[in-house]
């Protein structure tokens, strides 16, 4: 009860199952007064809004969407840790109408927690539609809360929803006054665990009398001691197996007596329908590579005259700046910093902002629609192969676009080690951020097969990835077998205003990390390049053509012993896309815009030859993830040990392949 | 509807052939993962099919539809009704109390 005591605005928690609407009820309560951030110590989206209630702010906190708030994958510990050491003032338990049974198992654990509740019975009209007659008053007498039918993409119930949340706080707010403290806490329970009760009424009293010894109160346990017992039980496994059994009966029965329906028809539903097409057993696999074609295809085609004119909109803004600047009598270096520095560099990473944006947008609507999970599961035996679960299909598939993503996007997998495994070898897969350095060299030197080029990138990129996961699944022993169990949710149609809010906060990320590491870093790399002062870019005298002519003898195997491309290599471990306007700064070809870029082809035409330019290309793809995906690695393992794994098995694997792709195709050649 | 076979692992299960869960063999977090997942002792379960390479299987458990591969499946042991499965949510499924 955060607010009583603090000044604080009460805080409202919104917890439900995946695929239960909750992202849409949010959207429709927050609207605009949203933001993300990540839960402490993980970078699990955490996504906060405010509404006002009866002339109060209160805030709006979405918990993860978990099926339970047992001990197992990181969602559930995020969600259950939130509602214990937080305590929020208010839980808005978001139900699937059309899964009343998977979805009550939540709703009784939530009720044992004993924080004022209401139900929003979610998704009512399709309940209707399938003929469901729920009884809601009889649905409220069994949980002994208010329950509000909604429908989260309408936007209907929601005032009233609102209505019952803020009359919860009132509430609270006027037993605190009258009685001077928190409300009882240890009213009648909602679940009764008929062989257990005796141990758990043991359990509770030696907790409540440890509380009071020591700290003379109890205020420290913000939830019912039979909460504690409870949990204390779960830790057993034969406790634990009648706990949860005891809690799926209740929930069963709950939904038997309030369901009215009883049909005897013999017809499929539509998802099943839908399903026999989808997972058929001929053309499942072919309409999954179509959808993954079509998804590059969208996110590659579309994307071009956006991020044509974004790149024409950043050489314009270049040209504009250094007149001005010029006209202004600046000195020369400075204007240089400007334009060529920070304008260029932004922009070479800005124009990715629509091909990650649109592949976002499709994974999302793929997801909401429901084809995920089908994709997940159509994987799994191709996953298993290498040592990881069709649940690992999802990073693999976001990290195209954005190994950042792919990263994060590995948290929804519960077990630890497929978890750490799908991080390890998600930046061997070729985001978008590395395209350009395909496409630009592809242009200068496989002008007749450069689009079989960039595919076999992808591919290698590809196996690469599965052949170090197998590597990592032999090394790292499963503590547990890692089981695969996916829900197949009913299909739905995309709701165009979540897809939007996802895919927004997905590309954010991107966005995020090219106006902060990247406009550093691009400054950094200009500075090193221009220092001491009278060298200039293509100066092995700058301070970064040292370094790079240190370097450069170890790539000389591999057919790019040139400083300069060790350089972009190394910028490159920024951002990958920064390869290629290293490139262009050391090269002299100026900006890489517009006319100019035929500039850099030429230039990088006099210093490579076919080969070791392929050799490069499978080093860009392969050497050190860029900064964030390092930070990401990092925070996601909790472990400085793993990203330093990623940086050296990257760093040596890829010298290694472009080493044997030189030496080989030279051997070939001759 | 009573369950009247043997205790057969539910990846033998005739599709479509509704049946009760008796038990689970697994043990720790597969386990529990199951359980959370709607699949306890008592619960009413039918394999609707497979998928294309003939593993995960699909079944249906507390009217919503899991995909899970043969080898969790077989350490859920079910005996099987007489009768036939209807999909979706049916209130007809559940003994009468």
């Amino acid at each position: 009860m955060a607010f009583l005591i603090s000044n604080a605005p009460p805080v409202a928690v919104l917890a439900g199952n995946p695929n239960c609407g909750k992202t849409a009820l949010f959207n429709a309560i927050t609207g605009s007064r949203q933001r993300v951030g990540n839960w402490p110590g993980v970078t699990v989206e955490k996504r906060q809004g405010t509404t006002t209630l009866e002339s109060e702010l209160v805030t709006i906190v979405d918990l993860p969407g978990t099926y339970t708030l047992g001990l197992g994958a990181l969602d559930e510990k995020i969600a259950r840790e939130f509602v214990v050491n937080e305590h929020p003032d208010v839980i808005i338990n978001v139900v699937d109408a059309t899964q009343l049974e998977r979805n009550l198992y939540l709703t009784i654990q939530l009720l044992e927690m004993d924080i004022p509740m209401v139900v929003a019975l979610n998704m009512f009209d399709e309940a209707k539609a399938l003929d469901l007659q729920i009884d809601v008053d009889r649905l409220k007498k069994h949980l002994g809360i208010p329950v509000i039918p909604t429908v989260a993409t309408k936007k209907q119930g929601i005032h009233e929803l609102l209505f019952e949340t803020a009359r919860l706080i009132t509430d609270a707010k006027r037993t605190y006054k009258h009685v001077g403290r928190i409300p009882d806490k240890n009213r009648i329970p909602v679940m009764k665990y008929a062989a257990l009760e005796a141990e758990i009424g043991r359990l509770e009293r030696e907790i409540s009398l440890k509380a009071v010894r020591s700290s003379g109160s109890n205020a420290h346990l913000s939830l019912p001691h039979r909460w504690y017992a409870v949990k204390q039980l779960e830790r057993n496994p034969n406790t634990l197996d009648i706990i949860t059994k005891a809690r799926y009966d209740r929930a069963a029965g709950i939904a038997d007596s309030v369901i009215g329906q009883n049909l005897t028809a013999d017809e499929i539903t539509p998802s099943q329908a839908i399903d026999r097409l989808v997972l058929h057993p001929w053309l499942a696999y072919p309409i999954f590579l179509g959808i993954i074609w079509l998804m590059f295809h969208i996110t590659f085609t579309f994307s071009q005259p956006i991020a044509n004119s974004f790149a024409e909109f950043f050489a314009f803004i270049g040209a504009y700046v250094n007149n001005l600047l010029s006209s202004v009598g600046t000195p020369a270096v400075f204007n240089d910093f400007v334009v060529n520095g920070i304008i260029a560099g932004v922009g070479a990473v800005l124009e990715f902002a629509p091909p990650i944006f649109l592949l976002f947008m499709v994974i999302t609507i793929l997801e909401d629609v429901g084809y995920m999970a089908r994709a997940a599961s159509l994987s799994d035996r191709l996953m298993r192969a290498v040592g990881l679960h069709g649940g690992a299909f999802i990073p693999m598939i976001l990290g195209f676009g954005c190994n950042v993503t792919g990263i994060l996007a590995a948290r929804g997998l519960d077990d630890p080690r497929d978890r750490l495994i799908s991080i390890m070898v998600n930046p061997l897969i070729s985001c978008a951020g590395r395209l350009p350095v395909y496409v630009l060299f592809a242009a200068a030197f496989f002008t007749e097969k450069r689009g079989l080029v960039v595919f076999s990138l992808y591919i290698l990129g590809i196996f690469l990835a599965a052949l170090v996961a197998r590597i990592f699944s032999v090394l790292i022993k499963p503590d547990s077998a890692s089981i695969f169990v996916m829900e197949l949710p009913p299909y739905r149609l995309p709701r165009p205003g979540a897809v939007f809010i996802q895919t927004w906060e997905r590309g954010r990320e991107f966005l995020v990390k090219a106006g902060t590491v990247i406009l550093t870093a691009v400054s950094v790399v200009w500075l090193l390049a221009n220092l001491p002062l009278g060298t200039g870019p293509g100066d092995p005298n700058s301070y970064i053509g040292r370094f790079g002519t240190i370097l450069a003898p170890a790539f000389r195997p591999a057919g790019f012993g040139d400083w300069k491309a060790v350089v972009a290599l190394l910028s490159g471990i920024v951002a990958k896309e920064l390869i290629i306007g290293t490139l262009g700064v050391l090269y002299g070809a100026g900006t890489v815009y517009g006319t100019a870029e035929t500039g850099l082809i030429y230039a990088i035409r006099e210093a490579f030859e076919p080969l070791s330019a392929y050799a490069f290309l499978v080093m860009s793809l392969v050497y050190i993830p860029c900064i964030a995906t390092l930070v990401s690695i990092k925070r996601e393992t909790n472990s400085w040990k793993w990203m330093a794994v990623s940086v050296v098995y990257t760093v040596l694997l890829g010298w290694i392949l472009a080493v044997i792709v030189y030496q080989v195709g030279t051997f070939l050649v001759h | 509807m009573r369950p009247s076979g043997g205790l057969i692992p539910l990846n033998a299960l005739e599709h479509r052939r509704a049946a009760v869960v008796v038990t689970l063999t697994g043990s720790g977090a597969a386990r529990q993962k199951l359980m959370d997942m709607g699949l306890t002792p008592g619960a009413h379960i039918a394999v609707e099919g497979t998928v294309p390479l003939g593993d995960p299987i699909i079944v249906w458990v507390r009217g919503s539809r899991l995909a899970l591969r043969h080898r969790e499946a077989a350490g859920v042991l079910v005996s099987s009704c007489p009768q036939q499965y209807r999909w979706g949510y049916r209130r007809s499924h559940r003994p009468k109390r």
